[in-house]
This record gives C-alpha cells, structure tokens and sequence, in this order.
C-alpha cells in the first residue's frame, strides 16, 4: 500500500518565497527518470521515459522556476524529477502528454519585451 | 598496484564452427545492440562458451538465476556466436577490445559479422516500426541487406566502437556489416531491437519470436534502466565527432 506524505522543505532562509511543497511517498525508493531536453527560444521540451507507470497516477506540479514530476510505478518505486529552470516560466501554460510510458512536458519560457520609451 | 591493458577471451567450451556468423551487442545508443543479443541467446536457448576479462572493464559481475557472471560473455548456437556485453564499453576498453575481437574472428574463420546498434531520431516516439539502416564492407552482403529491408547508408559516418570493428575487418579481409534502427537516443528502446531481430530473421534465416519485446517492452525498460544510465555517461566520455547526417 503506498502512503502518503507531505513535507515541508525551507531554505535556511526561511523566507515564504523559498518554502515549497515537496510531495513524497513513504516506504518507496524514488528514482529519477532519464529525461532529455530540447531548448528552443520559445519553450524548453523535456521527455522523461517513465515505463510501468499509469497516467492517472502522474503528478506534474508547475511552478514559477521549477516543475516538479512524481509518479509511482507498478515496480514498487516511484519516478520523481525536480526541474529547475533557468528561465521563468507561466505555471498554468505549462503542458503535458503521456504517451508509450513516455511524459512529453513542453514549459513555455515568460518572455515580456518592452519597447523603453526614450525621453 | 598496475592494472594490465590486456584482453583476454577465456573459452569455456570448444567453440570449433565452420565459417561462423558473429551477433554483436555492446550497449550504446537505445541499448538495441544488448537487448536484441540478449533476447535472442534467452529465447533461442543459447549455450554459453566463453566470456572477455580486462581489468580495463568496470568492476562489475552479473547475476543471473543465482549464478554469478562475468558481464561480457560469449554464447553459441549451430553457426551463430553472440558476443554480449552487460556493461557500457570505455573508449580505451573499446579500442582493445575491437582490435582482440576482430583478431578472435579471424582466428575462428568467421565468414560474417554484424554489429547491431541505433541510430537516434527525434520523432521515435510517433514510429510504430523503427526503419533499419545498415552498411558492410562487402558487396554481396550489402544486397543481401537490401533484400531483406535494410536501407543502405549511402554517405555519412559511424562511430565509436562499431567503427573499430568495421575499420580491423576490412584491414584483416573479414566481412562485416553494421545494423542501425531507429531509437531513442537515451532511453532503452525493446522495440528497436524488436525490429533488428525481424531483419535479422530474414538475413540470415533466423526464426526469433519478438512478441516478448514489444509485450513486455515496459518492464524491459525498467530492467535496462542502470544499464542505459551507465551507459549515456560512458557515451559522453566518448570524443565528439561532429559529422553530417547524409544519409536518407
């Protein structure tokens, strides 16, 4: 049976920007899934190959500068991946498909252009 | 303590066969090249009669069914050797152990050898059945290849340890080929080597039942999961060709 836990993880500075929501699974070995990337100016594609594990169960959490995958397998462990971005991105516009045990992720990159106006 | 640079292949059985075809398996890109040796040795009931030892290679036994192994291994059938390794070969390793194995060949008499690998596309995962590619250093062969599906590279390059083994065969007059699916670059992909092994059916007339690959594709890839880890690193220490893809 797999339980579930939620953890609080804070950075020593304890500010509320840096303290996230860290979801974990007791009595499971996590184990990162191989991913690859393709980075384009647009947005930046990441695969991650996640065998033996159903849709349903996949859990993709978009924030600002991360996203964050979790999902157990029917193996008894879990995938889990911590993406850190190093461009922001818009949570809600951040898209992903699962297809043939494969998680296709596509993270839009937040670009604001301005025109300065010049006085 | 000095670690030897040699190679040495210890023959556990009398491997005495008339002009052998020689299966190569060595895990590089989509680990094809492991898993389709590797299921044909399980599925074909193989006998195991050898294996390579180097203190070049990472230290590493494998167990199976409670036996422990070492992790590159020959195995034989009627006219068929398979060379399986279960562990990523190092540059340096490769280089040595492509100049021993072309050696071995030659000493065996061997009258074919065929080097299964990937070649890694980006939309793999839209592809139902992966294409395979191949090339020889031998005329015959090659129309051989063509008649049983594979599309001939016409310009382009390969690398790594295939190459090796290709360049010491056409130094040493043996005939070798080099069988290329279409695979994912970093993940393990069963369903290449699924296709290898069908093209390998009806080039040299073998009868592998595939079905367990493409069924049981997924805990496959939870199995090879290390191994292609292992592996991508050891491919990232491989020094980067930068060649044009010329070939349709």
């Amino acid at each position: 049976m797999i339980r579930r836990y939620y953890i609080i993880k804070e950075t020593p500075n304890n500010t509320f920007r840096h303290t996230y929501w860290r979801v974990n699974y007791c009595g499971c070995n996590n184990v990162e899934p191989l991913i690859e990337y393709r980075d384009t100016k647009e947005a930046l594609f990441a695969t991650l190959d996640m065998p033996c594990v159903e849709k349903e169960k996949i859990e993709v959490i978009s924030e600002e500068n991360c996203v964050r995958i979790f999902a157990p397998t029917t193996k008894g462990f879990c995938f889990s991946k911590d993406i850190s971005l190093p461009f922001l991105t818009e949570p809600e516009k951040v898209t992903a498909t699962f297809k043939k045990g494969v998680l296709l992720l596509e993270i839009p990159k937040k670009v604001k252009h301005y025109k300065v106006e010049i006085k | 303590m000095t670690l030897s640079e040699d190679i040495t292949i210890i023959e556990t059985k009398k491997i005495d066969v008339d002009s052998p075809i020689i299966l190569e398996g060595v895990p590089d890109m989509g680990l094809v090249g492991s898993i389709a040796v590797s299921h044909m040795v399980l599925e074909q009931n193989f006998e195991e009669v050898g294996y390579i030892k180097s203190d070049l290679f990472a230290p590493v036994m494998v167990i199976h069914e409670r036996k422990v192994l070492n992790p590159v291994r020959i195995f034989q059938k009627g006219k068929i050797i398979a060379i399986l390794s279960e562990i990523p070969i190092d540059p340096k390793a490769g280089f040595l152990l492509a100049k021993k194995l072309t050696e071995w060949y030659k000493e065996k008499g061997a009258g074919l050898v065929i080097s299964i690998s990937g070649t890694p596309i980006q939309e793999r995962l839209d592809i139902e059945e992966p294409e395979i590619f191949g090339t020889s250093n031998n005329e015959e062969i090659l129309k051989k290849m063509e008649e049983s599906g594979v599309k001939i590279l016409e310009e382009g390059f390969v690398s790594g340890f295939y190459a090796l083994i290709i360049k010491n065969s056409i130094e040493l007059n043996l005939n070798s080929s080099i069988l290329l699916a279409q695979c994912y670059p970093s993940y393990p992909d069963p369903g290449a080597a699924a296709s290898i092994l069908k093209t390998l059916n009806k080039m040299i007339d073998l009868n592998i039942d595939v079905k367990q690959l493409t069924e049981q594709a997924e805990e496959l890839k939870v199995n090879y999961r290390t191994l292609m880890e292992q592996t991508n690193v050891s491919m990232q220490r491989e020094s980067k060709v930068e060649v044009p893809t010329m070939y349709r």
